[in-house]
C-alpha cells in the first residue's frame, strides 16, 4: 500500500541530491541557503504541482499515491536542509568530537583542543554568511538587521519564549 | 482511502506534536531540576513518540509497509526539528541575530571580543559532556559515546563530496 510511495519518494530525493552535489562541485553558489531551498523545495514544489494537476485530470498517477510520495520527499528534503548548515559551517562541536575521537583512550586536555582546533574566523565567517545571505547589513563596522534578519530573529525569540528558555549560548 | 488521509494528517502534524511534548518535558525538567540537557530531552522525546505514532498508524492501516513509511517520515521530520531546536541553542548565526535584535545594532569588534575562543570551546565541551558523548578524566577529555563521532565523520565525508575541503 505504501511501498510504491516509499520507492518513488526516495528515488526523487536521490535525484535532487545528485543534482545538488553536481551543482556544488561545479559552481558552488555564494548564497548557500537560498540555493539549497531552491533546489530542494521550490523546484520540486513546481514539479509536484504539475504532477498533481495531471493526476486530477486522471492522466498520470493516483492522487493519493502522489500525496504520499510528496510527503515522504518533503520529510527527506527537510532532514537534508537541516543537516546542511552544520556541514557547511563545519560545526565546532563536530570538529571537537572528531579531535577527541582521534586521540582515542589518551584523550585531550582543554589546552590541546584549543591549540589544534582552528579558532580563527569562527565568528567572522558567520558574520560574512549573514551579510551574503542578506540577513544583516554592515555599516561603519556595525551590524544592522535587514528584513529577513528581523523575521528570523523574531521567530527564534518567540520560539525560545514558548519553551521558557533564555537565549542560546551560541 | 480515509485511513490514508488520516495517516498523512497525523504524519504532517507529528513535528507539532513533538514540539508540544518537548515543551512540556522541558518545563517538567526545569520544575523538578532534573539533570537532563535540553538536547538530550529532545532526543528522548523523539524516540518516545515513535511508539504511539507507529502503533496508531498500524492500527489504522493494518499494513506493515505503513510502518516503514511512518518510520521514515516521522523520524526525518523529528530529525529536522532536532536541528531547528539545536539552531536556537547553539548556532552562532542565530545568536548574532538575536544580539542585534536586542541591541538594535552591534559593533563587529564587540561581537568578536564576546566570542572568546576559550569560552566557545568550554561551552561546547560542557554540552558534549551533558550529551554523554565525552567525559573528563584526569583533566583530559575522553570519548565515551560513538553517535556524534559517527555524525562528525559522515559530515566530514559529505563536506569532501560537496567540495568544501
Amino acid at each position: 500500500m505504501y511501498l510504491e510511495s516509499i520507492f518513488y519518494g526516495i528515488s526523487f530525493f536521490l535525484i535532487i541530491l545528485i543534482i545538488h552535489i553536481a551543482i556544488w562541485r561545479l559552481i558552488k553558489p555564494k548564497k548557500h541557503m537560498s540555493s539549497i531551498f531552491a533546489i530542494f523545495l521550490v523546484i520540486p514544489f513546481i514539479i509536484f504541482i504539475g504532477l498533481f494537476v495531471l493526476s486530477i485530470q486522471g492522466k498520470l498517477f493516483n492522487f493519493t499515491e502522489l500525496l504520499k510520495t510528496s510527503l515522504l520527499y518533503l520529510a527527506l528534503a527537510c532532514a537534508y536542509i537541516q543537516t546542511y548548515p552544520p556541514a557547511q559551517a563545519n560545526a565546532p562541536s563536530l570538529q571537537i568530537i572528531h579531535l577527541i575521537g582521534k586521540a582515542k583512550s589518551k584523550g585531550l586536555t582543554e589546552e590541546e583542543i584549543m591549540n589544534i582546533f582552528n579558532l580563527n574566523n569562527l565568528v567572522q565567517d558567520r558574520i560574512d554568511d549573514l551579510i551574503v545571505e542578506g540577513f544583516v547589513l554592515e555599516e561603519d563596522g556595525k551590524l544592522y538587521l535587514k528584513n529577513k534578519g528581523k523575521i528570523l530573529s523574531t521567530t527564534f525569540y518567540f520560539y525560545r519564549k514558548l519553551y521558557g528558555l533564555s537565549q542560546g549560548e551560541g | 482511502m480515509a485511513e490514508n488521509y488520516l495517516t498523512l494528517i497525523i504524519l504532517a502534524i507529528s513535528p507539532l506534536m513533538l514540539m508540544i511534548f518537548h515543551i512540556l518535558f522541558i518545563r517538567i525538567i526545569h520544575l523538578y531540576k532534573l539533570d537532563i540537557s535540553n538536547q538530550l530531552s529532545l532526543v528522548l522525546s523523539m524516540l518516545f513518540l515513535n511508539i504511539p505514532l507507529l502503533l496508531g498508524v498500524y492500527l489504522l492501516n493494518k499494513d506493515l509497509s505503513s510502518l516503514i513509511y511512518t518510520f521514515i517520515i516521522y523520524n526525518s521530520l523529528a530529525y529536522s526539528y532536532f536541528h531547528f531546536f539545536n539552531l536556537s541553542e547553539t548556532a552562532r548565526r542565530i545568536k548574532i541575530l538575536l544580539e542585534i535584535k536586542h541591541k538594535k545594532h552591534i559593533v563587529i569588534e564587540e561581537l568578536t571580543k564576546h566570542y572568546k575562543p576559550d569560552f566557545m570551546v568550554k561551552t561546547r565541551l560542557k554540552r558534549l559532556i551533558d550529551l554523554k558523548q565525552i567525559k573528563k578524566q584526569d583533566n583530559k577529555y575522553i570519548l565515551i559515546g560513538k553517535s556524534m563521532l559517527v555524525g562528525a565523520i559522515l559530515v566530514n565525508m559529505w563536506r569532501k563530496l560537496l567540495g568544501f575541503e
